[in-house]
């Protein structure tokens, strides 16, 4: 399975068949029982070819903070902080200097139209919450974006205009979009369709465009 | 401002508020009740060390060597048993001696011990080896002035002025005994002449008078009780109206030396009058202090041991602290932070509970230790120093600090092994 630069590939599959795993796996949090994971390309900003699980632990960590944002169902922003401290905190672990992180990350809450930054996450609306854990994930414009069900928690209104922040946050990154989720209507009806849709299913990553049923379970791209 | 490590570290502690003050007061205490036992300990070591002065030898009748440097320099009990004038004009007249000043403990002014003695004791004699007496306010007692006015002067250490408000001019009278109820010494008023700095001695709580005003007193007093109606006077007064307790003593020693081998000579020649109890007053105050030395010992290990369960509760709150915040650090994970830098995160935050519980400690001491130390000095008499001692107090913060950082280990282990995936599955 690869992942193109800038491309913005949709990731489905049922409760439990393994997306979120997957994504782990690619973000270098859970070690693969096989295969490698590959960060960049020739041109790559990650490192030419970097396979995340040969180098150290302590390599891998700093490679995903500059290089992976991550965007989750329950958004995981740091509690207690405000809205600009949390897309700082991604700063932190980047090579970005910190005279660069505030101004930096009130610029991309600003642009994703978080107008009160310094309020407490708490204190903002679902959206709003949404939207400061995408402007987390894009704010080191790192080469890859993993989002595992952003929308799960969102009423189908609000999930599509998700969606919508978050390709076109991506897209204003470059950063390749890589969107897990099990919700049908994701993707269903958009005005710029994903370029991929790939399927999770029977332990295999499958490509939506191959015909499954001539292929078999052995017949997709993995 | 750009958010750093001790951001998070500070937004931590603040987050859980209650715990953190609570530990950091466990931490205070601590520091504060080792940091008084250090002080003290020096107090009483510098106390004691500092009362000697520049005296070789101390003559007295008491049971013991001890016993006799405890009560003629640091004014523990007055001496029951006197020695005679006679005595002391036959040990003054040895040519190996510098100086030789007799001494008179018994009668107190509220509280605080007198000392009867010769003029000799503010020119002579030194309170701390290399530190003569200085006078913040008046003289000491002329030499050579014997009118009967003159007999009747006082001069009042530095805690005798604070402790009673008394200054140069004041009239006073003194109590027989060393207990403050005793008989008034009413027909007997006194002056203050003079006021002395404070030494940092025992005799900063004395009250010094001439001999012969303590024998005209007493006698006085011992004549109206036997009828017999001549009044006292230097010139009348009998050999048994003359009475000393004590008597100081320096060798002559070379410009500039401390001790000679006429020291030795003439303490060993004194102690074969079976009469004397004859001790070298530095010797003494070291044997005291070596035994004071091995209960010192426990009490500090005990103060050591509170500090070091101060550090466990350390731990727990810090064991408590990671294990609600696994979902922050493994967003903080997530968000490229190395575990080693996690780990650092939490020992960082036990480091901050330790200094500030450290700061605090020492800050508990410089504020309450003078209000405690004025309490104790008004109800027991005691006069207790609360400086702290630098060298000491740093190394206190250092051991509080390393404690600490010991304590968070364990807690920050526990954030090195957090298992990202398993804490970020949505939960419900």
């Amino acid at each position: 399975m690869q992942l193109g630069r800038g491309e913005q590939v949709l990731l489905r599959g049922g409760s439990g068949s393994g997306k979120s795993t997957l994504l782990m796996v690619i973000a270098g949090l859970m070690a693969p029982s096989a295969g490698e994971i590959v960060l960049g390309s020739a041109e790559g900003e990650g490192g030419a070819g970097t396979s995340l699980y040969r180098v150290s632990a302590g390599q891998r960590d700093a490679l995903r903070g500059s290089t992976i944002g991550m965007i989750f169902q329950t958004f995981q922003l740091l509690a207690g902080f405000s809205a600009s401290e949390n897309v700082q905190a991604a700063l932190m672990f980047s090579r970005v200097p910190a005279r660069e992180h505030e101004p930096r990350a009130l610029a991309m809450l600003a642009q994703l139209g978080i107008t009160e930054p310094h309020k407490e996450v708490g204190m903002l609306s679902v959206g709003q919450q949404q939207r400061v854990a995408v402007a987390r994930a894009v704010v080191c414009r790192p080469t890859v974006v993993l989002a595992d069900e952003p929308t799960a928690s969102l009423d189908p209104q609000n999930a599509a205009q998700a969606v919508k922040v978050i390709r076109s946050a991506c897209r204003d990154a470059g950063a390749a979009l890589l969107l897990a989720s099990h919700d049908p209507s994701v993707g269903e009806g958009e005005q710029e369709p994903f370029e991929r849709t790939l399927v999770v299913r029977d332990r295999g990553v499958f490509d939506m465009q191959q015909d499954l049923a001539a292929a078999g379970l052995a017949g997709g791209s993995r | 401002m750009a958010l750093t490590d001790m951001h998070i570290v500070v937004r931590s502690l603040r987050h859980r508020l209650f715990s953190t003050i609570t530990t950091i007061s466990m931490v205070a205490v601590a520091v504060a009740l080792l940091l008084t036992l250090f002080t003290l300990r020096e107090s009483a070591a510098r106390a004691f060390s500092r009362g000697t002065g520049n005296m070789h030898v101390l003559v007295a009748a008491d049971d013991s060597p001890l016993a006799a440097v405890l009560n003629s320099v640091f004014y523990a009990r007055a001496p029951r048993r006197p020695l005679t004038m006679a005595l002391y004009e036959k040990i003054a007249a040895d040519q190996r001696l510098s100086w030789a000043i007799p001494v008179q403990h018994g009668d107190n002014l509220r509280g605080y011990p007198s000392i009867a003695t010769t003029p000799e004791i503010f020119t002579k004699f030194q309170p701390v080896a290399g530190e003569p007496w200085r006078f913040a306010a008046g003289t000491g007692f002329s030499a050579g002035n014997d009118t009967p006015s003159a007999v009747w002067e006082l001069v009042i250490g530095a805690n005798v002025a604070k402790g009673t408000g008394l200054g140069v001019g004041s009239t006073v009278t003194l109590t027989h005994g060393t207990d403050q109820r005793g008989m008034v010494h009413t027909d007997t008023p006194f002056t203050v002449i003079g006021v002395l700095e404070p030494t940092g001695s025992p005799h900063d709580r004395a009250v010094f008078m001439r001999l012969d005003a303590t024998w005209i007193m007493h006698a006085r007093d011992t004549r109206k009780a036997s009828g017999n109606a001549v009044e006292p006077m230097v010139e009348n007064l009998t050999e048994r109206e003359r009475l000393i307790t004590g008597i100081f003593l320096r060798a002559k020693t070379r410009e500039g030396a401390e001790l000679s081998p006429a020291v030795g000579m003439v303490y060993d020649e004194l102690r074969r009058d079976v009469r004397l109890t004859v001790a070298r007053p530095s010797e003494e105050v070291g044997n005291l202090m070596r035994i004071v030395g091995n209960i010192d010992l426990i009490v500090l290990v005990i103060a050591w041991v509170v500090l070091f369960s101060s550090a466990i509760s350390v731990m727990l709150v810090m064991y408590e602290s990671v294990e609600q915040r696994r979902r922050q650090i493994a967003i903080l994970r997530v968000l490229g932070a190395g575990p080693g830098r996690v780990a650092l995160l939490v020992l960082t935050e036990s480091a901050v509970i330790g200094l500030l519980g450290a700061a605090c400690g020492v800050l508990l001491l410089l504020v309450a230790g003078p209000v405690a130390a004025g309490i104790v000095q008004s109800n027991l008499g005691l006069v207790l120093s609360v400086a702290i001692n630098p060298r000491d107090a740093a190394s206190v913060v250092l051991g509080t600090l390393a404690l600490c950082m010991v304590a968070g280990l364990v807690p920050a282990l526990m954030g090195y092994r957090t298992d990202v995936v398993r804490q970020l599955r949505p939960q419900g």
